[in-house]
Order: structure tokens, then C-alpha cells, then sequence
């Protein structure tokens, strides 16, 4: 169980890095990969806590995804608005 | 799990594409970014096949690193200083 829902979140960060590397303009790339990387690396780390449990890893595991969701969306604002009000 | 790795390699290679093709400076540091976060992948996985606890560790100081490299760039690629 644990094994197909990391598998299933490795294809989606291939899925968005694909996407990464055919858009054409720079927003349709910062888009889509502020989208798609932390969805993946979430999925990935949500099986890395259902292989531990609630042990003292899978709490850190948990903490991870919690800072990637709040970190990674002001990641995509931060440069964004920095190439666009130069 | 292997296959999970063998994936999360192909992607960084194409991250590493972008690095090397792309038009501007910002594009290389993104791509840069993104393969600390696909970097943060491998340690959960590996945190998984070797039971060790400071990897899961490294984790969190991952993201969290990748978060303050970012604002401290895109200070620099606004021309600005860091307390404005």
C-alpha cells in the first residue's frame, strides 16, 4: 500500500517536471511546478507516515508536509513578483 | 521503491535541462530549487529504507533552507537590499 502511493507521487513530480521543462513562458512555468512539485513530494511523504504510523518518524514526516505547503506557494510569489517588478 | 528513486532521478535530470537551457537567471534558480525539493523526496524514501531518524530530520531543515535561499535571491534579483 505504502510502496503504490510513493510510486504514484514520484510520477506526478516526473509529470510536473516535464511540464517544467515544455512551457514556454517563465509564469507558465513557475505555475506549474509550485503546483505540481509540492502535491508530489506531499503524496511521497503522506506514505513515507502510513509505512511508519503515528512513531515519532512519521510525526516528522508530517511536519515536513506541513512546511512544504506553506513555504513552497510563497516561494512561487517571492520570484515571481521579483522578475516581474524588475 | 526503486522505481520511486529511479523516477525522482529522470526528473531531476530534466530540472537539470532547464538549468543548463534556460533563458534567464531566475529559470536556473528555480530549477535549482526544485531539486532540493526533489532532493527532499530521496531523504524521506531513504529515511524509509535505512530506518534512520536524522534523515527524516534533514527533511524539514530542507524546505526550510530552500524557503530563506529564496528570499534572500529574489531580493537580490529585485536590486534591492534585504530590510526593504
Amino acid at each position: 500500500m505504502a510502496e503504490i502511493i510513493i510510486i504514484i507521487g514520484s510520477v506526478i513530480v516526473l509529470i510536473g517536471c516535464v511540464g517544467f521543462v515544455r512551457f514556454p513562458d517563465f509564469y507558465s512555468r513557475v505555475d506549474v511546478i509550485t503546483k505540481s512539485i509540492p502535491f508530489g513530494i506531499s503524496v511521497i511523504l503522506f506514505g513515507v507516515f502510513i509505512k511508519l504510523g503515528f512513531d515519532e518518524m512519521g510525526i516528522r514526516a508530517l511536519v515536513a508536509v506541513i512546511f512544504l505547503w506553506f513555504l513552497v506557494p510563497i516561494i512561487g510569489y517571492a520570484i515571481s513578483k521579483a522578475v516581474s517588478s524588475k | 521503491m526503486n522505481f520511486a528513486l529511479a523516477v525522482l532521478i529522470i526528473s531531476c535530470f530534466l530540472c537539470l535541462w532547464r538549468f543548463i537551457k534556460g533563458p534567464n537567471g531566475a529559470d536556473r534558480f528555480l530549477s535549482i530549487i526544485i531539486m532540493t525539493h526533489i532532493a527532499m523526496g530521496f531523504l524521506g524514501i531513504y529515511a524509509l529504507k535505512t530506518e534512520s531518524e536524522f534523515l527524516i530530520d534533514l527533511t524539514i531543515d530542507t524546505v526550510i533552507l530552500a524557503f530563506v535561499g529564496t528570499i534572500a535571491v529574489s531580493k537580490y534579483l529585485q536590486g534591492k537590499e534585504l530590510d526593504e
